[in-house]
Parts: C-alpha cells; sequence; structure tokens
C-alpha cells in the first residue's frame, strides 16, 4: 500500500518534469515564427540534439539478465545536459528581401536573450530574435523491465499528458526496447556480464497553430553493456551505443508578414560512451552515469524491482 | 529495513518535487521579433504614360492590430524599423508586357516629406509588368530619405503618436505608350515590411 503510494508520487513527478518542457515549446514556436527553414535549423539545432541526447540516456545499467524467471524493475531516471559555448550561437542569414543579403553571428534557441540587428541599404535594418538563455536541458519518464525468456528482457518508457491548453499542446513519450545477454553464453561464470541492446522511442511536444504537433523525435538506440557486481551492492557499469534521432518540427513562418508552414528536419547519428554506477539495496536501485558522445550527458535515478 | 527503503524513497521524491516548484524554471525577459507586411492593392487603368496612385498607411492602426494578435502592449516595444519593400503583379492578362519608370513618394500626414521612398526610373529599375512576373516577389532598393521618414513615424508609434503615412506611386513613363485602344491594365501590390521588436518575461526551462 505504502509503496502503490510512492509510486505513484514517483510517476506523478515523472509527468510533471516533463510537463515543464511545454512552455518551453510554446515559447520557442513564437520565436521561430520570425524564421522561415535555414535559419529556424540553425536556431532550433541545440534543442534537437539536447532533445536526442537525453532520451539515448539513462536506457541500461547491470548487463546481467537471468536465462529464465521473472524480473521486473520500474524505474525513474532523470536525463540531462548541459549546454556549450559552441551551441549559443549560430550563423544566420538575413531574410525577407533585406539588402544587402548579409550573415551574422546570432543567438540559437539556448542562446542569449538580445535580438541581433545588422545595419542594410537606405538606413533599413534586420533584426535576428533572441533566445532563451538556457544552460541546461533534462527530462525523464518512468520506464519499465521485465524479463526473462532465454536470457531476454524487454523495456518501455511511456509518457502522456493531456496539458489541457491550446498554447502548451501535449507531451507523450512512448520507448520500446529489448535487451538480450551475451554473457550467458561465455560459460557458467562470466568475467563480466555482457548484454546486447537495442531501444526507440517517439517523443511528441508541443502544438503549433495548426494543432499539430511542433515537434516529433524519433530515437534509436543500438549498444552493447558490460558490467560486474561488486558485493556487496556496487555495480559499476560500461556501454558503447551507436544512436541516432530524427526530429521533425512543424510550425507558421511568418517572415513575410502572413503564415506559411515550415517543416523542418533535424537528425544525427554518433557514437556513445556510457560510464556508470549502480547502488543495489535490497530492491532499491540507484544510479548514475555519464554519456560521452557528440552531447555530453548525465543521467541519475531511482529504481524499484527484483 | 522496508521502512527505511519507504523512508528513502519518499524522502528522493520530495527532494524532487521541491525541485520542481522553482529551481526547474528560471524568469527571463526574452527579446522577440514580430514582423509586419503592409501590402497595399492596386488596379492600374491608364491610356497615358503619367499617373499616380496614392494611399494611406496609418502606421498606428496596422501596428497595433499586430500587437494585439500577440497580447504584447506597445509600452513593451523596443525599436521598429523598415526592413525592405517589394512590388508583386497579382494579375495581368494583356498580350504584350509594359516598362515602366517613375518613383514611390512617402510623407508623414502633418510632418516630414514628401521624399522619395525608391525610384524605377534607371533601364535597369524599370518595372517590368508581364504575365512572367505574376505570382512574383520583387524586392526594390530604398532611399535613405524615404526610410527615415517611415522609421521616425516608427519610433513615435512607439513613444504614443499615431502616425499616418501618405504614399503615393507617380509614374512617368511607360514603354510602349498606351492609349485608348491599347491601356495598361494590370493589378498589383506594393509591401512594406517591418519589424517590431519586444520583450517578453517569460519562465524558461533550465533544470539543473
Amino acid at each position: 500500500m505504502v509503496f502503490s503510494h510512492v509510486f505513484r508520487r514517483g510517476i506523478w513527478s515523472a509527468v510533471l518534469l516533463l510537463f515543464l518542457a511545454a512552455p518551453l515549446s510554446a515559447q520557442v514556436e513564437d520565436h521561430i515564427a520570425a524564421y522561415t527553414g535555414e535559419n529556424a535549423t540553425g536556431y532550433l539545432n541545440p534543442l534537437a540534439g539536447a532533445i536526442g541526447a537525453t532520451l539515448n540516456s539513462g536506457l541500461y545499467r547491470s548487463a546481467r539478465i537471468p536465462g529464465f524467471g521473472l524480473t521486473i524493475a520500474l524505474e525513474f531516471p532523470v536525463m540531462g545536459l548541459y549546454f556549450g559555448d559552441d551551441d549559443r550561437t549560430f550563423t544566420a542569414t538575413t531574410e525577407a528581401g533585406f539588402t544587402p543579403e548579409q550573415t551574422a553571428e546570432a543567438p540559437t534557441v539556448v542562446g542569449d536573450t538580445k535580438v541581433v540587428i545588422v545595419d542594410g541599404d537606405g538606413g533599413t535594418q534586420f533584426a535576428f530574435p533572441g533566445g532563451f538563455d538556457v544552460g541546461s536541458f533534462a527530462i525523464t519518464a518512468p520506464q519499465l523491465r521485465v524479463g526473462s525468456v532465454f536470457g531476454t528482457e524487454a523495456m518501455i518508457r511511456f509518457v502522456a499528458v493531456k496539458v489541457g491548453d491550446n498554447d502548451l499542446g501535449d507531451i507523450s513519450l512512448f520507448g520500446l526496447g529489448f535487451r538480450h545477454s551475451i554473457s550467458q553464453y561465455m560459460g557458467p561464470i562470466p568475467p563480466v556480464d555482457l548484454a546486447a541492446s537495442f531501444f526507440w522511442q517517439s517523443f511528441k511536444m508541443g502544438e503549433n497553430e495548426s494543432g499539430e504537433d511542433l515537434s516529433k523525435t524519433n530515437t534509436y538506440s543500438f549498444g552493447l553493456q558490460a558490467s560486474k557486481h561488486i558485493p556487496p551492492i556496487l555495480t559499476p557499469y560500461t556501454g558503447l551505443y551507436y544512436n541516432s534521432y530524427t526530429m521533425d518540427v512543424t510550425y507558421e513562418s511568418e517572415v513575410t508578414g502572413e503564415e506559411d508552414p515550415i517543416d523542418l528536419t533535424f537528425d544525427d547519428g554518433y557514437i556513445q560512451w556510457t560510464i556508470g554506477i549502480e547502488l543495489n539495496l535490497a530492491i532499491l536501485n540507484a544510479f548514475v552515469e555519464y554519456n560521452v558522445s557528440s552531447y555530453n550527458s548525465l543521467a541519475f535515478g531511482l529504481g524499484l524491482g527484483f | 529495513m522496508r521502512k527505511i527503503i519507504n523512508a528513502a524513497v519518499f524522502l528522493v521524491l520530495i527532494v524532487f518535487l521541491a525541485g520542481l516548484s522553482g529551481c526547474l524554471t528560471e524568469e527571463r525577459i526574452a527579446e522577440i521579433v514580430l514582423n509586419e507586411e503592409n501590402c497595399e492593392e492596386f488596379a492600374e487603368t491608364h491610356t497615358s504614360d503619367n499617373f499616380t496612385s496614392p494611399y494611406l498607411l496609418d502606421i498606428a492602426a496596422e501596428l497595433d492590430g499586430l500587437l494585439e494578435d500577440n497580447e504584447i502592449s506597445r509600452s513593451d516595444i523596443i525599436d521598429a524599423f523598415l526592413v525592405s519593400a517589394a512590388y508583386t503583379v497579382t494579375e495581368f492578362l494583356q498580350d504584350h508586357p509594359w516598362d515602366l519608370a517613375g518613383v514611390i513618394m512617402v510623407e508623414r500626414i502633418g510632418g516630414a516629406g514628401p521624399d522619395t521612398l525608391l525610384d524605377y526610373l534607371d533601364y535597369n529599375d524599370y518595372i517590368t509588368v508581364s504575365a512572367a512576373i505574376v505570382g512574383d516577389k520583387t524586392y526594390v532598393t530604398v532611399h535613405e530619405d524615404g526610410v527615415a521618414i517611415i522609421n521616425k513615424a516608427l519610433d513615435d508609434f512607439i513613444t504614443g503618436d499615431n502616425p499616418v503615412l501618405s504614399i503615393v506611386i507617380e509614374n512617368g513613363y511607360m514603354n510602349p505608350s498606351p492609349s485608348v485602344s491599347d491601356p495598361l491594365d494590370f493589378v498589383w501590390e506594393f509591401c512594406l515590411f517591418i519589424q517590431v521588436i519586444t520583450e517578453i518575461e517569460t519562465d524558461v526551462y533550465d533544470p539543473l
């Protein structure tokens, strides 16, 4: 009874954290409305990379998967990263027939809040919108792991939040993946536990003025994990992954003063190295990990299971 | 042991929720750019080279509408300025093209001007009205004196004035020359593109 109450609190915490990403998406649409495709891509690129990187972290820890038997774990990972100085500006090009056409270092969505203004012919000027001066990004979602059959377990992540405000839109995250023990083929007492994994996620955030999702992100992660349990409570682990993401953003540009639909696509594929440690306290597990990739990220959290 | 685990989980979640209450968001004052394109349509039917097409641009009415759409007040504006000017031929059904030369003047009603906003006097700058350019937006080079009148009107709008501009197309040459039997006949629109910079106060998600 107490645990079900605690679980509800945990899930609500996760929902709240995801919910807080919604206002950002609504504000972002206001800002990128001043841009057409090319500038909007540069403006949003750090956010797309951050979403892709954080979704692909905090997935797996101990590589030990029993051959058969019921294992269940409910986990609450928090995945986040800090933006670097390179993420704060991009090379933007003037639009709307401004002459002479010129480029400027303008703020990205996470950059400085001030606009950048350039001078043109005959006293005309062109302004590039400011950013939100954001230093970090984090998301969380409860995930459930269930195993195991032939050393294989399944995992799902799922959160759906109906914000109920048209300016904010809804948020949903669904992920599904599998993991298979490699160390089960390495003899009765393998030196380390090894597993191979695959995970797919779909993350939708915000709502544009047409009522469609402001952004839709699909991520894929293929990887290998290794861990070694050090009694009584420590399990250091590491993993090497190939991750990719595709993020589609649909919004109404007002660069010409009229609303034009703009579709943007961001995608990237990259190698990620994970190193972390898990504390195993009876049915309670806590972990912290660092992920090295083009967007370095940190993940930590709690898990309950057996 | 179970009580300890329960307490540990509960404490972590309390910390989590406490963080959510304020530490995850931070207040920012961000500068955003609003775009306003004011277009005026003209139906031109003329039998001589010389014609004028005037219109009044109520800057205050246009920008108040923009601010209302974005739920922003005039006091939130930091700056506003002209970005560019363009024309588009929207209807042309005649069987031969026309070259037009002239100027577009701007005047502040009760204030500065008139001054030249742009000209299409040079052979290379002629407006060629043909079926081929129907729907194409053509950006034109603007003159400093005319831009200054518009930008001053925008500055005065910010400080509470309600400026109105008179914009006049003064055409002075056509090739071929139109006549009663072969009149110039087309519809076009002239557009001014303005940017308005405003501040918004907002909470942003910055959790770490």
